[in-house]
This record gives structure tokens, C-alpha cells and sequence, in this order.
């Protein structure tokens, strides 16, 4: 097994635990929202039912059915996803400066390493993507459960829309994180990728002038921003298509500017 | 490899998940009702050319509703559809632009609009308003480009407009030719300090051999006085960039007053249809009585080379009157069904192909679970005759609860 | 042999490094010798491309460092930088995953010499203690050149004892050692070569053996007639 792997490798064991306590509060708080919700809705029909002697149809007509994307769009279960999201996106900072503030300080190994030091950036990278797509992979693999409970707990009656696939497009950031189709999930993953990538570079920047970096850091990430929506304001002069392919184009070279700027900071300019 | 098995099978649950679930949203069938065009009689290639836009609403469902798209008699959900699906069909939403689009690709590069050309056996034109300035001092000029078919050579012009007045906003609504002279009909809303909304339709006559603006008309302008007003309002053109020597607009007289509950009203009182002739800058007068029916708005109507076709309707049916300009008379009325519903947009018309095409639903609110299906009729705008009836209903075992609503109707 | 020519530094305004240059031989310790502040642990971090320099030239036998280089000489920081979860085992298995040259016996060797239980974690170990697995991870590599900051500073008597044992040891012999110091004592018998240090230039590079022999001074003498000049 190459060197690069056994990074990658080191990356996800160090990062396991924290992943592990992810994965188990999006299954609890999910779990329990499908049960919470779906009881609670059954309960509410039985008592307004009984207390206002209506019948089932007319209990459908004033409160309608409960459907999955109720669910989906609850605390319950939106909550969890939001955490996930955010501490993997303060791990984006803290995969690097934990190896230089850490107790000991990891980076000396890591950058003694006999291997490009380019290696340790990818690999820092593969890690992040591999703990977001993993979440994702449990959240697809928890669904289908989660659309039986919810099928099994509600009589069929008062069961609306319960199918988890168009569920999700009922929240804009679920439509984001899982897209219908699998070239949108490309461009969302493939622009979330770019996104890290020049996170990092902007990190190394800071670690190589200090508060230069920093500046040096946002200006780059606007920079790489501003090429990004250029194309979009000579959008009339443009076919969707071209546009498309043009953005994709960019994407490429922006994420390929950000690794040769990392990759230069990495081996010249960065310091312990 | 022990030492390896989180990575590891992190990596293959990736791999089999996320795989797994695009792999099945690809092959599986939608859960969503298909919705097709089903013949009750006549054609089914007549229903070919509608393009419809719409959403369908889940009952019982949280969140946005469903975006589509039918095309081809074939059904198609934004959600469902790819990224590059979504980029390049329905972008704009101008099929009517795509084949020009096709055929000349670079000179139609950046132009949008129908209204904005016109098209005959030599030509290619697109003229159209560029605005700069502030709101406070604006300039306008028009952006022309020809295409002269035969030897594809291209003209592009720029040529301000000089202003008398300070205007709000300017566009163009349709462009002709006649001979060599651009005829381009724009719209213009004054600066005003009053609520009244004023209206001025223009006629520009362009000579595109010394790129001058050699004739500025002013053909209609609204009136108000006191409280009554006296407006125009365009009727729609079938085919917008073929040659035309007419427009036509409807000028109604709206009284204002107030209702028993003190709020201000808008009583439509008097309209009649006036068709201007690009030519000879004559001016035409169709007198109608159904055009004064309160409830008759001009926009439904439709006009195409000599022909006007006043379209007036009820909650049961719609009327469709045919006249010829040039003999000033009324030619032809006929009468179709409509499904009966409180909105009467719910209801759409288009006259295109010598065609009638008459979509009618029922997507009236609060949510009604059974929603009726949808109706559609083609005929023949020359005989009358149904060339086309059918339902709008969802194939067997897709039906579901929820109401379909089109916003957007347009023939190819 | 490891030349640094003419480097320099600047933190800020500060000049850190100010036109150094000395050489290590292979099989010959070399010490570098200041006060704290002195360039000492810059120029150990700079031969090993952790801090760039802004002028100057580092070679490792006659070519610039590289990734290869990494395999070919070591540093030994004066902190442990292994993870403090780690254990001595896993740390060890670390450098196995990444150095084709890692001597697993050699480290068994050590590991027994020092007396130290592999399992233990290295969030666990005492002062002392760390320092000899640093030393441990860095001298189990077969490289040709070991860099060490500071190895006796701040460590137990007994700790400095096996420290210095090793030092003592055929571990060292063949090798060309770098290792810097502000208190010379402890190892003045064992360096070869020294180098005094002050305000990131060098006052003085001399072998030890010769100005015994020739002018009959200790390291120290010659400390003290340079620094308290």
C-alpha cells in the first residue's frame, strides 16, 4: 500500500471517533423523530376524532395526511445533518492546525515524511470527503428504515406521500447534499471538493506568512469565487450548454490552481 | 489489513450506498403521477407541438411542490430531470427560439425574446431597447442586427433615440419590415407624478441603408380625466416574428369607483379594437358589443395578418369570434366547451397554426384532493371542427392525491 | 556531508540567520553551540526544509533536499511528535508504514535497553521517558545523518545516563550527527566538531581534537574566549 493511502488511512482512524459519535446521533435523534412525529399525528387524530366526533374523512380534510417529508423537515431530523455539517466543516481547519497546536506537534512527522508533502494535503482532503460521502451513504442506507417505521406506525388512511426519494427535495439543503440525479451530485460534490481544496490552500497560506496568509488566504478564495461567477454575467451572451461547460472548465482550473499554490507553499514557504 | 478495515469500509459503504441509490433513481419508475394527454377523439399528433408548465402538489405534502414539464405528450419532473436537462430545455422558457437558435447559432447568440425579431424568406432581424443611465436620466438607443439569409452577411446597428421627455421604461413589442424600412412598435412609460400608470405606444420607422431613425409615431398614449381613463392593451399575435402589416391593440375605457365597503373599483366600460397598419400608418376601428362584456380582458385575444380573434368566455364555454380587417366584418364565431372553474386563468388559449388550442382545468383552491382532469381541444380555426379532445389524467397505477396546476402554456 | 552555506533568515524585521555556514562530516559529531535565540534550532529546522530560508544553500551530500532525503537524515526535535493517544507500538508501526529503512530491531533493541513497556501511551510518558522514544523513532531509521535539538535539556539524571550511553554506542558511530546545545557539559567529550553560535552568525567553527592537541583547550576554554570577549 502506497504512502498516500496509508495517510489517508491515519487521517480517518484519527478522525473515527468523532465520526462514529456522528453517525450515532443522526441515527438516534432520526429514529426517534420518525417515532416521536408519526405516534404523536396518530395520538392527535384518535383525541380531535373523539373529542370533536368527526369522522376520519373529516379528520383528513381540516388536518390532512402526514407525509415523510413532515418528517424529513423536522428538528428531529434536520438537526443532526446540520450538526455533521458544521463540525465537518470546522474539521476543514481543524485537520491542519490540531498538527501544529496539538500537544505534540504531529506536522514535524508528517513533514519529514519520505514522500511528497503534496501527499499530506491530498490526504488530509480524501479524508474530509470520504467522512462527508460516508454520512451520506448512512443517511441513504437509514431512509428506507425510516420510511417503513413511518409506514408501520400510521395506518394507510392517514399515510400521505411516504416515498423517502422526492422527500427530499421538500428542504433545499437535503436537494443539495443528496440531488435527484447523478451529475447534480457531481457538480455538488465536485464544487464542495474545490471548496476544501481552497480552504486548505488558504490555511497553508496562513501558516507560511502568519497574518499576511490570511489576507493573502480570503483575497485568494474571492478571487477563485469572482472566476467562478464570471461567466454568469455575460450569461445572455452564452448557451446554456457553453455556460455549463464553461463553468466545469473553471472548476477544474481553479481546483488545479489550488493545488499547485498548496503544493508550492507545502515544500517552499510553510514553517513550524 | 486490520489496521485498515474503517477506511475500508467507510470507502465500500460510500461506494455501494451512494451507488446503489443512483443507480435505482436512474432505472426505477418516477413515484410521481404521469400525467398524459389521453384522446377522447380526433388526432394524437396534434397534441405533439404543447409544450405545458406546471407544478403538481402533493396533499399532505410538506415543502415545494413539484415542478414539470410536458413535452411530446411526455411528462418530465425538474427534480427527475438531470443537471444538464435542466440547464439547456426549458432555460428561458422559449421553444419559440430554439429552431432559430439551431439554424444560426452565432448570430442568435445573446438575443432573447420573440418579440424582438422578425423573420421572412431573405431576412433575419432582431432589433431591440438598450437602456443606460440612472433612473434619473436615462438614454435609450436601439440594438439592431440583420441577417441577410442567402449570403449570411451580418449588420449590426446602434442608434440612439432622442428623448422629448424623461421616460421610466421602454420595449419593443414587435419589429417588422416594410421594404427596407424597420418598423419597431415599443411601449413606453412615461415619468409621471401622478399614480396613473400613462402608456405611449410608438411606432419607429428606421432606415436601415442610412441608419437613421426617420419617423417617430406616436399611435396611442392613455388618457385620464378625472375619473376615468381611457387605455390600450395589445392583443397577443400568433406568430410573432413572421411578417405582419398590422397591430393591434384594444382601447377600453375603465371608470374608477368606490364599492359599498369604501375600497376603490375599476369598471370596464366601453372597448373596441383598433388595428394600426404598418404601411400606411392607418388607423382602423372593429367595433364588437361582446367587447364590452366587463369580464372580457384583450389579452386573450389574437391577431394574425388580417385576422382578429376575439376570444370571450364563461364558466361553461368559450366564444371565438374571427375578423377580417380588410372587410371589416365579423367571418366566423365559434363556441367550444371549458371545464368550469372559479379562476378563469385557469383556462388557456392559443391561436397559433391555424389552430385553436384550449386548455381548461379546474386548479381552484382550497386544496381539493379529486381534482377534476384537465381538457384540451384542438380545432381548426377555418372550419370549427374538433380536431383533438382529451384528458389530461395520470397513467394507472401512478394516480395520486394532489392538485396539477399549469402556469404556462406555448406551441412549438 | 551536510554543508549549509551562507544561509539567512528573517522573522519580521529580525534577521534569525544571518550568513551561516558550517559543515557535518559523515561519522563525526557536530555540535552547535549557543545561547538560547542563537539560530540554533532554525538552522537544524531549515536543513530539513521545516523553515524557509531567504538565502543561501542546504546540501545533503552535494544535492538539495528532496522527499529521498527524508531517508536519509533524521531529526530529532527536543519534544516527542507522536499523537499523545498513541502507544509506543503504534508509533513505532508509523514510522515502519513510512520508511523503507525503519531497523525494527534495532527499536526492539532500544526498547529493552531503555526499559519501556511498548503498550504504554505516549500522553503517559514522563519527560524523560519521551525523549528516549524520540530518540528511539529517530535512530531506528538507517539514515546517515541524525539532527538532534537539545536531547539533554530539561531530563532526569538517569535518563541523560541511557542518553548518553547511546551516544557512547555503535548507533552513533558511522553516522554524522548534528546535535545543538546551550550547556555544553554533559557531552563536551563526545562532539568532534563545534560550532559557536551567536545572533544567527558563526563565531567560531573548530575541531575539538585538533585544539587539544595543538592549543591545549577544552570546548569550554574556547567558549569562553569567544563569547565573553
Amino acid at each position: 500500500m502506497n504512502r498516500f493511502l496509508k495517510l489517508v488511512n491515519f487521517e480517518i482512524n484519527r478522525a473515527s471517533k468523532l465520526f462514529a459519535s456522528l453517525l450515532a446521533i443522526v441515527a438516534v435523534s432520526q429514529f426517534a423523530g420518525v417515532v416521536v412525529r408519526s405516534k404523536s399525528y396518530v395520538s392527535e387524530a384518535s383525541r380531535v376524532m373523539r373529542e370533536q366526533s368527526i369522522t376520519q374523512a373529516e379528520f383528513l380534510s381540516s388536518h390532512g395526511t402526514i407525509s415523510f417529508s413532515q418528517i424529513i423537515t423536522s428538528l428531529w431530523f434536520l438537526g443532526p445533518i446540520a450538526l455533521s455539517a458544521a463540525l465537518l466543516i470546522l474539521y476543514i481547519f481543524l485537520i491542519w492546525y490540531r498538527d501544529w497546536f496539538g500537544k505534540n506537534t504531529f506536522i514535524y512527522r508528517l513533514l519529514m515524511l519520505p514522500t511528497e508533502r503534496i501527499n499530506i494535503f491530498f490526504a488530509k482532503a480524501t479524508a474530509i470527503v470520504l467522512l462527508v460521502l460516508g454520512l451520506i451513504a448512512f443517511q441513504l442506507f437509514l431512509l428506507p428504515m425510516q420510511q417503513t417505521i413511518l409506514e408501520s406506525l400510521v395506518p394507510a388512511e392517514f399515510l400521505g406521500y411516504s416515498d423517502y426519494h422526492h422527500a427530499l427535495n421538500s428542504f433545499w439543503f437535503l436537494s443539495l447534499i443528496i440531488p435527484h440525479s447523478f451529475d447534480q451530485f457531481l457538480l455538488s460534490y465536485g464544487v464542495g471538493i474545490m471548496a476544501v481544496f481552497l480552504l486548505f490552500t488558504a490555511i497553508l497560506f496562513e501558516r507560511s506568512f502568519r497574518w499576511k496568509g490570511i489576507v493573502i488566504g480570503i483575497l485568494f478564495i474571492i478571487f477563485a469565487g469572482l472566476l467562478l461567477m464570471a461567466p454568469f454575467f455575460a450569461e445572455d451572451m452564452l448557451y446554456p450548454t457553453e455556460l455549463l461547460l464553461l463553468e466545469g472548465v473553471l472548476l477544474i482550473l481553479i481546483t488545479a490552481l489550488s493545488i499547485v499554490i498548496s503544493r508550492f507553499l507545502l515544500n517552499k514557504k510553510v514553517t513550524v | 489489513m486490520k489496521r485498515y478495515w474503517k477506511t475500508i469500509v467507510i470507502t465500500l459503504a460510500v461506494l455501494l450506498g451512494i451507488g446503489t441509490f443512483y443507480i435505482r433513481n436512474a432505472v426505477s419508475a418516477s413515484s410521481l403521477p404521469q400525467f398524459t394527454f389521453v384522446k377522447e377523439s380526433g388526432d394524437d399528433s396534434e397534441i405533439m407541438p404543447i409544450v405545458l408548465a406546471g407544478s403538481f402538489d402533493r396533499s399532505g405534502h410538506f415543502g415545494s411542490s413539484e415542478g414539470l414539464q410536458i413535452v411530446d405528450n411526455e411528462i418530465q419532473y425538474s427534480s427527475e430531470q438531470s443537471l444538464i436537462e435542466q440547464f439547456t430545455e426549458g432555460y428561458r422558457g422559449e421553444y419559440g427560439l430554439i429552431d432559430l437558435q439551431e439554424k444560426y447559432r452565432s448570430f442568435m447568440r445573446g438575443k432573447w425574446g420573440s418579440a424582438s425579431f422578425y423573420e421572412d424568406k431573405d431576412f433575419l432581424l432582431y432589433a431591440t431597447i438598450k437602456e443606460e443611465g440612472s433612473s434619473e436620466k436615462k438614454d435609450f438607443s436601439f440594438s439592431i442586427s440583420l441577417l441577410d439569409k442567402e449570403n449570411e452577411e451580418r449588420t449590426d446597428i446602434k442608434i440612439e433615440i432622442p428623448m422629448k421627455r424623461s421616460i421610466i421604461y421602454m420595449g419593443e413589442v414587435d419589429v417588422q419590415m416594410v421594404g427596407r424600412m424597420l418598423k419597431v412598435v415599443a411601449e413606453h412609460a412615461p415619468y409621471t407624478n401622478s399614480d396613473f400608470e400613462d402608456k405611449e405606444v410608438h411606432v419607429y420607422t428606421i432606415d436601415l441603408s442610412s441608419k437613421k431613425i426617420i419617423a417617430d409615431d406616436l399611435i396611442f398614449y392613455s388618457e385620464n380625466a378625472g375619473e376615468s381613463f381611457i387605455n390600450y392593451q395589445r392583443l397577443a399575435q400568433n406568430n410573432i416574428r413572421n411578417p405582419n402589416k398590422y397591430i393591434v391593440y384594444e382601447k377600453y375605457s375603465v371608470q374608477e369607483g368606490t364599492d359599498s365597503y369604501g375600497n376603490k373599483t375599476m369598471e370596464k366600460r366601453a372597448s373596441e379594437l383598433i388595428a394600426y397598419n404598418l404601411e400606411t400608418g392607418k388607423q382602423q376601428t372593429i367595433q364588437t358589443g361582446r367587447l364590452n362584456n366587463p369580464d372580457y380582458s384583450g389579452y386573450e385575444s389574437f391577431y394574425n395578418d388580417s385576422a382578429i380573434y376575439v376570444i370571450e368566455r364563461n364558466a361553461e364555454k368559450l366564444k371565438i369570434e374571427t375578423y377580417d380587417i380588410h372587410r371589416k366584418k365579423l367571418m366566423k364565431t365559434f363556441e367550444f366547451p371549458v371545464l368550469s372553474s372559479k379562476n378563469t386563468e385557469d383556462t388557456k388559449v392559443i391561436i397559433k397554426n391555424s389552430r385553436i388550442y384550449l386548455y381548461s382545468a379546474d386548479e381552484s383552491y382550497p386544496r381539493q384532493t379529486k381534482q377534476p382532469p384537465a381538457q384540451l381541444i384542438i380545432a381548426d380555426l377555418m372550419t370549427g371542427k374538433t380536431v383533438y379532445k382529451g384528458k389530461l389524467v395520470a397513467k394507472k397505477g401512478t394516480e395520486m392525491e394532489g392538485i396539477l396546476r399549469t402556469h404556462y402554456m406555448e406551441i412549438k | 556531508m551536510i554543508e549549509v552555506k551562507n544561509i539567512s533568515k528573517k522573522f519580521g524585521r529580525k534577521k534569525v540567520l544571518d550568513g551561516l555556514s558550517f559543515q557535518a562530516n559523515k561519522g563525526e559529531i557536530t555540535c552547535l553551540i549557543g545561547i538560547n535565540g542563537s539560530g540554533k534550532t532554525t538552522t537544524l529546522k531549515a536543513i530539513m526544509a521545516l523553515t524557509p530560508i531567504s538565502e543561501g544553500q542546504i546540501l545533503i551530500d552535494e544535492s538539495p533536499i528532496s522527499k529521498s532525503s527524508y531517508e536519509k537524515v533524521t531529526f530529532i526535535p527536543d519534544t516527542i511528535t507522536m499523537l499523545p493517544n498513541m502507544t509506543i507500538k503504534e508509533s513505532m508501526m508509523f514510522m515502519r508504514d513510512f520508511y523503507t529503512n525503519w531497523n525494527a530491531d534495532r527499536a526492539s533493541q532500544l526498547l529493552s535497553f531503555f526499559k519501556l513497556d511498548e503498550n504504554t501511551r505516549i500522553s503517559e510518558l514522563s519527560k524523560g521517558n519521551a525523549a528516549k522514544i524520540n530518540l528511539l523513532l529517530g535512530l531506528s531509521i538507517d539514515v546517515d545523518y541524525v539532527l538532534m535539538d537539545e536531547p539533554f535539556s530539561g531530563i532526569d539524571m538517569f535518563s541523560r545516563e541511557q542518553i548518553a550511553d547511546v551516544f557512547n554506542s555503535h548507533l552513533i558511530e558511522d553516522r554524522g550527527v548534528i546535535i545543538t546545545t546551550h550547556e555544553i557539559g554533559d557531552i563536551e567529550h563526545l562532539i568532534d566538531k563545534a560550532v559557536l553560535l551567536e545572533n544567527g552568525k558563526v563565531l567560531k567553527e573548530f575541531n575539538t581534537e585538533e585544539i587539544r592537541m595543538q592549543e591545549g583547550k577544552s570546548v569550554v576554554d574556547v567558549m569562553r574566549e569567544v563569547f565573553l570577549r
